[in-house]
């Protein structure tokens, strides 16, 4: 394996490769700090630029793009409290108020340094264990991913609000969202209102940015005008009070950046489960070992660790089902999937014999391009934080036009602005009344896959739920479920 | 997740007394809001707007929304128990009224941006948002709002047929 990689790293350490992950990480993190624009739009957008490029260069712009687009939903998330998307929402608990008292660069510095480190151990641990996990991956059927889903829906009520009630509440409002379009299995039309734009649900984007950054945006906007009509002074701008962060500091947070790696590269590697489930199992996870868990949601910078460590891990673990078994972990290896196929590459089980030599190469360009990533990252850690100095009155309505803008492009639909701007209003209420905006979009995207999943373990066990206890894996996550939930009750009663 | 807005006390973590009863009065309210909005989806949206009622293959296709309906209308019940027995309100949770207000307020803005995108176009939604959300905010800076409100609108339009080659509405 070592002889592979080197041979990889001789093909891929040329000045041209270098470049394009330069380019593609740059495009990732500008496009990935718009909210409505993260690494998915932005990989959709670039893979046509890659037709004219070698397969190595292209499938490694590509890589770039992805890190790039997930590292950089965290800047909006952490200067304006309005993550880009919702894998960035975990960072805007504890960076936000970083931001406020002064350490909006920390934060960011945080942010980026735990990316880096998280998507350089998740490499590391795909090259490693690309063939043995993808045979554990195959262990995981519906009752399994069932289970996963029930444990992590217990767990982000849990974490995500001060009363595990109204995150549960909120998570199967968003399920029951998720339900609009067309029956999974039957294909029929579920309160469609017979409206085209509905037949494939509603779409996640308009649905997560109007929830999550403009509802954020506006509440601001609110509150800013609140304080001036009450004669208070408004908080115009932050002051960089802090801004340098000693390697020492942030490694001293190393099992933080452990376990946060593992939990991403583990969640990475089945497919489907997403990098939002990483990014809050992990801060669930970091909060509950922590000597301080109140200070989480009050500027812990362990709270941004973990976030970014375990959502950056995904990207490179995603990879994972996407080499060993063709099957793409989320949305984003999927588009992968489809520049691999554009540039005569096949994923499966074969595809490390068949290709070998530049799956190696494209191993070394992932791990290559972590440096590349720290590096420009640093660099536009001042740029970005000029945003922050920049009095919110300014900052705040751009925004409003940069959402509207970021959800038309995709699909180019006024359908989804509209939903966008149904679901800030919808946002901004739940906001106020203390529901868990997060928890009503990790729903929504977990919702579709919940009831396949589900009702395909109905069709195979006959409805009959005592199969449970013949998969020691479901059993295991239902039985730390109720633990999750049992505390949770218990602490908030 | 408590945040440093939230009307609790940031030593002991307990409400004050006033920001107590208004956040139990509000989570009642959201409880029997939530009640009627997931009683009218079972009752009225699923019947009326899935099909069929039965499925050849497995459970019909009204039942996984008619679950997550009746899962949140369940809890939301317990949430009106709770609150009424423990008389707990939970911290962040503001006044009600104030809430709906800005609700409706953020409508009547949604649906005027809307509007002028759908029937004027991009560039006058945008000038209009940039300008009086600057305004509302609480920026006197005249040159500068001025400055945002023209140029900013004008190079998104630019920069999305440039880059995207869209063109925005």
């Amino acid at each position: 394996m070592i002889d592979n990689l080197l041979t990889g790293f001789e093909a891929a350490l040329t000045f041209g490769n270098l470049a394009f992950i330069a380019a593609g990480i740059t495009l990732g993190i500008v496009i990935g700090a718009i909210p409505g624009l993260g690494s998915v739009t932005a990989l959709a957008i670039l893979i046509p630029v890659t037709l004219y490029m070698s397969p190595l260069s292209a499938i490694a712009f590509l890589v770039g793009v992805n890190k790039g687009g997930t590292s950089g939903g965290a800047i909006p998330a952490i200067l304006l409290n309005s993550p880009g998307t919702p894998e960035a929402a975990a960072s805007a608990f504890d960076g936000y108020p970083m931001a406020r008292r002064g350490e909006a660069m920390r934060a960011m510095k945080f942010a980026l340094f735990a990316s880096v480190t998280g998507d350089t151990i998740s490499d590391v641990l795909l090259i490693a264990l690309v063939v043995p996990f993808a045979a554990v991956a195959l262990q995981f059927g519906p009752l399994e991913y069932t289970a996963v889903l029930l444990f992590a829906f217990a767990l982000l009520a849990g974490i995500s609000s001060d009363s595990p009630i109204k995150g549960l509440i909120a998570i199967f409002a968003g399920v029951f969202l998720s339900t609009v379009g067309l029956d999974p299995i039957d294909s029929t039309q579920r309160m469609t209102f017979d409206n085209v734009e509905l037949y494939d649900g509603l779409n996640i984007a308009p649905l997560a940015i109007g929830c999550l950054a403009l509802a954020s945006v506006i509440e601001q906007m609110f509150d800013l005008w609140r304080a001036r009509g009450s004669g208070r002074r408004a908080e115009e701008a932050f002051r960089d009070t802090e801004t340098k962060l000693p390697a020492r500091e942030f490694f001293s947070h190393w099992k933080t950046i452990g376990r946060s790696a593992l939990i991403g590269s583990g969640v990475g590697m089945l497919p489907g489960l997403g990098v939002t489930l990483a990014a809050f199992l992990s801060y669930g996870a970091a909060k509950r070992a922590s000597a301080d868990p109140d200070s989480f949601g009050r500027g812990n910078p362990e709270g941004i660790i973990a976030t970014e460590a375990a959502n950056s891990a995904v990207v490179g673990a995603n990879l994972v089902p996407t080499i060993a078994l063709g099957v793409p972990g989320n949305i984003a290896a999927a588009l992968l999937i489809g520049a691999f196929v554009i540039h005569g590459i096949v994923p499966g089980p074969f595809m490390m014999t068949m290709h070998g030599d530049l799956i190696y190469a494209l191993f070394a360009s992932m791990l290559m391009a972590n440096g590349v990533h720290l590096v420009i990252g640093r660099l536009g850690i001042p740029i970005w934080s000029l945003v922050a100095r920049t009095p919110r009155a300014l900052i705040l309505p751009p925004v409003v036009v940069l959402c509207v803008v970021g959800v038309y492009l995709p699909a180019q639909s006024l359908f989804h602005v509209a939903v966008m701007l149904a679901f800030a209003g919808i946002g901004l209420i739940m906001r106020r009344t203390g529901f868990p905006v997060v928890c009503l979009v990790i729903g929504f995207l977990l919702g579709e896959m919940f009831e396949t999943r589900f009702r395909q373990t109905l069709l195979l066990t006959k409805s009959d739920l005592t199969a449970v206890f013949q998969s020691p894996i479901a059993l295991a996550f239902l039985a730390l479920t109720v633990l999750i939930l049992v505390r949770a009750i218990r602490r908030s009663v | 997740m408590t945040t440093p807005d939230d009307p609790t006390d940031a030593e002991t973590g307990a409400a004050e007394p006033h920001e107590e009863a208004v956040g139990r009065a509000t989570d009642l309210a959201a409880g029997l809001v939530l009640c009627g909005l997931s009683l009218f989806a079972i009752a009225w949206l699923i019947p009326n707007y899935t099909q069929p009622a039965d499925s050849n293959f497995d459970v019909a296709p009204g039942f996984f929304p008619r679950l997550a309906a009746g899962v949140v209308l369940v809890l939301s019940l317990g949430m009106i128990g709770h609150r009424l027995l423990r008389m707990a309100a939970t911290p962040g949770a503001a006044s009600g009224v104030a809430a709906v207000a800005e609700f409706v307020a953020w409508c009547v803005i949604a649906a005027g941006l809307y509007l002028l995108l759908v029937h004027v176009g991009f560039l006058a939604m945008a000038f209009a948002a940039i300008a009086l959300g600057s305004i509302l905010s609480g920026s006197r800076n005249w040159p500068v709002i001025a400055a945002l409100t023209v140029l900013l609108p004008l190079a998104v339009d630019w920069g999305a047929w440039l880059v995207f080659t869209v063109d925005l509405p």
